[in-house]
């Protein structure tokens, strides 16, 4: 949790006229339930929380509203928004983690402002001043709400983004023995040059240690090629046919293929399949078995 | 020091085998250059192959006497393979850029034999 | 009377003036980068370098010497290599460090291709005043011993 986050979030709070914060808390409070629910209800409609929206419960989910219901009305009270503020970095962090889409709960949230507003006529329509008063505190609380919850959002979804890359790119390359002779090295993430040289150095040793004479090379799980990354792939074929090994490349679309043509790279040196699974087939062809079809 | 004595070439039908038991120096690649060519002529030879498991580097100049070697075998008649080149020196000669065109090659002796007898 | 004193290799000299030189100065260069504790597959593309710039003294000065040096680096030690000639020198370094350039026998692999093997690579060189090659290979965790260093 950032405490950085958390504080600047209370201090915003904070700052919001407090008479404006009363007069709206004074009008959400009575409804909270009401517009709470409404608002949980919008967010777990998403996609995303689909799995959730069944293992909460309803019971469980009143006491989470009364909850965060006691710690706005103290906020309001005291003045002291620190508890608030944390709990919306989490919600965040939260968010982010789950990797909702951002636009989709934004739009689910801000469906509470839709619905608080008549409750704020409601109670305040006798008075103008008190409404709009009612209606500013209204607009910098979410402001500062659903800007903190947003922060907090991008912040952890960066960082599970980067945690993700580098445990995919730390991930000891995979080669998979599949038959006597075949070898399946299927590979996933960003390639830069370091991880090429480690890749080809890895299938090679791999080639020598269980004698394979084809190894299937997948790619289709490597974001971007360009002609950098080609050439590695490209050196990959050709250190490992000095070996006296046919490399078959598979996942490399009819699109990228043709940009890399256009690039000059010579593809020309590449045995490339579609897919994977033609790419197995187009090994075994090479090693001489015969691939019958079992019909179910 | 370079070795005194010449790399061994054994004789299995019509097939040659090569083994070199280490780096070679430029005058040993010439020796064994020659040797080979005598040892072609001598009798029907179908295949050469070169066995290159023990040797641990092969620079540009080795590369070139290879495929030149290769050429020249194959002018008398026998194909030659080269067998056994190790991931390292795979990998070097690859960022060298010096890659064998138009040379058959194997993981090791015994991906030769077959080769020769599969085709 | 020295105590057992764990003497660092500092570097070696190998003079290259035949083929055989080309030999000694790569053989030298495994040895040390082994006892640096490079990989296996590092070990080979020093001595491999090492091979095409030793060779380059042969072809274009016909004789020069190649040293070999430790040195400390941000993250371990690396095997410096210079490659010393008094030939001709290069006119146009650019050129000689383009692929397929040559104005020898070879077919000009050499130069470039050793800068590919190595992790930093530099020539200098003037027409007429000789060329000096300075690459390094990093990645080195242990410092090389000599053996029986006590007396």
């Amino acid at each position: 949790m950032s405490t950085t986050q958390s504080a600047a979030a209370a201090s915003a709070l904070a700052a919001i006229p407090e008479n404006h914060l009363r007069l709206f808390w004074k009008a959400y409070e009575e409804s909270y339930d009401d517009v709470s629910a409404r608002a949980t209800e919008e967010l777990f409609a998403l996609p995303e929380f689909a799995g959730i929206a069944n293992i909460v419960t309803e019971e469980e989910s009143a006491i989470r509203r009364e909850a965060t219901r006691l710690m706005l009305s103290q906020a309001v009270d005291t003045g002291s928004w620190e508890a608030y503020a944390e709990d919306l970095v989490a919600q965040g962090e939260l968010y982010g983690e789950m990797g909702l889409s951002f636009v989709s709960w934004f739009k689910a949230v801000s469906v509470v402002r839709v619905i608080i507003l008549p409750h704020l006529v409601r109670v305040h329509g006798e008075s103008t001043d008190d409404l709009v008063g009612a209606v500013l505190g209204m607009d910098a609380f979410f402001d500062v709400a659903l800007a903190t919850i947003g922060n907090a959002y991008l912040v952890k979804k960066e960082s599970t983004i980067k945690v993700q890359q580098d445990a995919i790119r730390e991930l000891s390359t995979p080669v998979l023995p599949l038959r006597d002779g075949m070898l399946i090295l299927p590979v996933v993430g960003v390639v830069d040059s370091h991880r090429a040289h480690q890749l080809t150095q890895a299938l090679l040793e791999a080639i020598r240690h269980s004698r394979a004479t084809v190894a299937v090379v997948d790619i289709t799980g490597v974001p971007s090629v360009d002609s950098k990354v080609a050439n590695h792939f490209i050196q990959t074929v050709e250190a490992a046919k000095l070996m006296g090994t046919v490399v078959i490349l598979t996942g490399l679309s009819p699109a990228i293929a043709k940009a890399l043509v256009t690039l000059g790279v010579d593809l020309t040196k590449l045995n490339t399949v579609g897919d994977l699974q033609g790419g197995v087939e187009e090994a075994e062809r090479i090693l001489g078995y015969r691939v019958s079809q079992i019909e179910a | 020091m370079s070795s005194t004595a010449a790399v061994p070439i054994l004789r299995q039908g019509d097939i040659l085998i090569v083994t070199l038991q280490g780096d070679l120096g430029d005058a040993e690649w010439a020796k064994l250059t020659d040797d080979l060519l005598d040892r072609v002529a001598e009798r029907r030879t179908r295949f050469a192959v070169l066995d290159l498991s023990v040797v641990d580097v092969l620079d540009s100049f080795a590369c070139r006497t290879i495929v030149g070697l290769t050429n020249m075998v194959a002018l008398r008649g026998p194909t030659m393979i080269v067998a056994g080149i190790q991931p390292g020196v795979a990998f070097a000669m690859v960022q060298l850029g010096a890659t064998l065109p138009g040379v058959a090659t194997a993981l090791d002796l015994d991906h030769a034999l077959a080769l020769m007898t599969h085709g | 009377m020295d105590d057992q004193a764990i003497l660092v290799s500092s570097g070696r000299r190998i003079a290259v003036i035949s083929e055989e030189g080309i030999v000694l100065a790569r053989q030298a260069g495994r040895e040390m980068s082994a006892g640096l504790g490079l990989s296996e597959t590092d070990q080979t593309l020093v001595a491999t370098a090492i091979s095409e710039v030793a060779r380059n003294i042969l072809l274009y000065a016909g004789r020069g010497v190649v040293e070999l040096e430790v040195t400390p680096g941000p993250n371990g030690y690396g095997l410096r290599i210079r490659a010393v000639d008094e030939g001709p020198g290069i006119a146009d370094i650019e050129l000689a460090l383009r692929d397929g350039y040559s104005t020898g026998h070879s077919l000009g692999l050499g130069l470039p291709g050793a800068r590919r093997l190595m992790d930093e690579f530099s020539i200098t060189s003037e027409p007429g005043s000789g060329t000096i090659v300075t690459m390094v290979k990093w990645g080195g965790t242990a410092l090389p011993v000599i053996e029986g260093a006590s007396p």
